[in-house]
């Protein structure tokens, strides 16, 4: 016998095998085309200008503020119209309910009326009612000047649904764009009018407070990253200088830096609750977010605000009323601000987790000075025009912390239309 | 590991085997093979600023999943030879509105909503296998480099046996989505016929069949692309583009800046 007698058998049982495993792929191959061949388009409607949804909540709170039953109903509308080749009419507008065990109330956000104008190719302005945003960071933007006093009603905890519902300040934007940068002008004035809670009001007196102007500068300098510098300023305070970058270090990670620093007073200072501290002061929202290839991403952001308190402020601030301190920490929402310096920010998205069409969403928040912590956990099933979604908070705190303790569970309901 | 280009013709097998033309195929097509990667990319892309809509649709775990509608406005780097895509969301309604702007690996993601504009990874999966770099218009040539590794016959996506060419792109640029791709061009046209993609440890992401030419825009170009996935399948995403035309996309539009103020014809 020779040596050929003993591998040819072994060879052609491993020829045999692999041909079978081709065989076998390539039919299944097959197999997913005929599957592509029996898949139906569903018969979509027409692109529209404008979107409307009701969204609706059932839930049950327990905190410190207060405990009960909470639901909330809300109508969200926004629209795009041209009026004619070069113009642009922008409205968004949400009429929100509320019910909790200490309020029952509803207020209209009169979010953005604007028109703009395209003068060219390159060249655009804008006024009106604007959403001025900017910022890449996810939970906190310190180049986002136009975000204190735009908050009417706080409908989440959620950074991106905070900023859903912002109501722009009156202004006029003009843009300038060229092959990779643009450059934006913004002047926004005062609005000298009382304020008021009113459901029905305008709230200028919020969104415009003084006047104000902000320049940003954007170029593309190497391989996609394309730095924007912004500088913002007003009648009463001293000019602010702000830097969004964020770059690909690999191609399943986003990194970015938001930054932005000026003479300041802290926000106890602010309230008048603290001597006069004005002095030069930073902002810095700097993060990583991680794409994996099944649908899942994570982000995680460290947050720091040197207007926030320090520890002194902290110990004068644990003495105070606690009327005083829940109203201070309300206001701090409204302005999306911090209560102290150090914060930490993680959330993380799995989409068809655990079966298609279900999104699995979570978050923790936490103050790295008072040691408080905030949980989030939202469980979403998105039909057709249908969302149903199971919200679960839990906040660990004691009393003046940011999060201070709370318990709510709520269930909602988007229906668009 | 089982080498999969043991599935072969036997005319192929043959060549291989033996191990004389193989050499003579590789330096015989080397220039060609890239020449060829161009052409077929010019045939799945028209060469001036235009205009596609692009459904996707889901099947997985034995029944229709996922619809997505989009509507992609292209247009040729002047640096690069690079696809610059905005893509607009027109349905699901929780999505109308939403802009996502591909340049190279970079993509921005604009919500209307709340008027942020962030950066994604082009990792990021849009629907079923479909990862953001499937959607919107791929240019292979610039990004790999290509050689001709066989002629083979294979079945293509209207189950017809096609001769083909198979190229081996390897990626050679940081703006590349995977790490290698095998491509089978049909011999007679350069048509894209199929194409695997592989990640860096080897294993086969998915496979695409391009298919249903029609005359658009002035060639005849794949409508559909058939995305199966390389573990599972069963596991079918189908992209159908459809209303091309062509489009004036000034350049300048084609970065974040521009996002907010995007309104679609």
């Amino acid at each position: 016998m020779s040596k050929y007698d003993i591998l040819i058998p072994p060879g052609l049982v491993f020829v045999f095998v692999a041909l079978t495993v081709c065989n076998a792929w390539a039919n299944d191959e097959l197999k997913g085309l005929e599957i592509a061949d029996g898949l139906s388009g569903r018969a979509e409607e027409a692109p529209r200008d404008s979107r409307i949804f009701m969204e609706s909540t059932l839930g049950n709170v327990d905190s410190q503020g207060g405990s009960g039953q909470v639901s909330t109903l809300a109508i969200d509308y926004r629209g795009q119209y041209k009026l004619t080749t070069r113009l642009q009419m922008n409205i968004s507008d949400r009429v929100d309910w509320n019910h909790s065990p200490t309020d029952i109330n509803w207020k209209n956000t009169l979010r953005e009326v604007n028109l703009s104008w395209q003068l060219n190719n390159t060249t655009a302005i804008d006024f009106g009612r604007i959403n001025a945003q900017f910022g890449e960071a996810i939970a906190f933007n310190p180049t986002d000047y136009f975000r204190e006093g735009s908050l009417r009603t706080v409908t989440s905890i959620v950074p991106s649904n905070m900023r859903n519902n912002r109501q722009g300040a009156l202004m006029v934007r003009a843009q300038h764009l060229w092959e990779g940068g643009a450059v934006t002008a913004i002047v926004s004035p005062a609005v000298n009018e009382s304020s008021s809670n009113a459901p029905l009001s305008l709230n200028l007196s919020s969104t415009n407070p003084k006047d104000r102007w902000l320049l940003s500068f954007s170029e593309s300098i190497k391989n996609g990253i394309t730095p924007q510098v912004v500088l913002a300023g007003s009648q009463k305070d001293s000019m602010q200088i702000g830097l969004n970058i964020s770059f690909l270090p690999a191609p399943e990670f986003v990194a970015y830096f938001e930054g932005a620093t000026g003479r300041k007073r802290s926000t106890l200072s602010s309230i008048n609750a603290w001597p006069d501290d004005a002095r030069q002061r930073s902002q810095v929202a700097t993060g990583l977010t991680w794409s994996a290839a099944d649908n899942l991403s994570i982000t995680m952001e460290y947050d720091y605000d040197e207007t926030g308190n320090n520890a002194d402020q902290r110990a004068a601030l644990a003495r105070m009323p606690l009327a005083v301190i829940a109203a201070y920490k309300t206001a701090l929402i409204y302005r999306q601000q911090f209560l102290n310096r150090n914060n930490f920010f993680m959330s993380g998205t799995w989409k068809d987790f655990p079966v298609p069409r279900v999104n699995l969403t979570a978050l923790t928040r936490r103050d790295l000075d008072d040691k408080s912590q905030q949980y989030w956990l939202e469980v979403r099933n998105r039909l057709r025009k249908i969302d149903i979604a199971l919200q679960y908070q839990v906040n660990s705190g004691g009393e003046g912390t940011t999060f201070g303790a709370l318990r709510r569970i709520n269930v909602l309901l988007d229906i668009f239309f | 590991m089982f080498n999969m280009q043991i599935c072969l013709s036997r005319r192929s097998l043959v060549l291989t085997s033996c191990g004389l033309l193989k050499k003579g195929l590789v330096n015989a097509g080397t220039l060609g093979a890239q020449e060829a990667l161009a052409y077929s990319d010019s045939l799945r892309n028209p060469s001036k600023p235009f205009s596609v809509a692009t459904t996707l649709l889901e099947y997985k775990d034995g029944r229709q999943k996922d619809t997505i509608t989009l509507k992609a406005y292209s247009s040729v780097s002047k640096t690069g030879g690079r696809f610059r895509t905005l893509v607009r969301f027109e349905a699901p309604q929780q999505d109308v509105g939403k802009l996502m702007l591909k340049d190279g690996v970079n993509l921005w993601f604009y919500d209307p909503s709340s008027k942020a504009t962030i950066r994604i990874s082009p990792q990021q999966k849009l629907l079923g296998q479909a990862s953001n770099g499937d959607v919107v218009t791929t240019n292979f040539a610039a990004d790999y480099s290509a050689t001709l590794e066989k002629e083979e016959t294979i079945t293509d996506g209207d189950r017809k046996a096609v001769s083909c060419l198979k190229l081996a792109l390897e990626a050679k640029t940081s703006d590349a989505t995977y790490y290698k791709v095998a491509l089978w061009l049909a011999q007679s046209t350069n048509q894209p016929i199929k194409a695997q993609f592989f990640v860096e440890s080897g294993r086969l992401l998915k496979t695409a069949y391009y298919r249903r030419l029609k005359n658009v825009l002035g060639e005849d170009r794949p409508t559909e692309t058939v995305l199966i996935d390389g573990l599972d399948p069963s596991w079918v995403t189908l992209m159908r583009f459809d209303q091309y035309a062509w489009r004036d996309v000034p350049e300048v539009w084609l970065q974040r800046d521009y996002l907010a103020r995007f309104k679609p014809e």
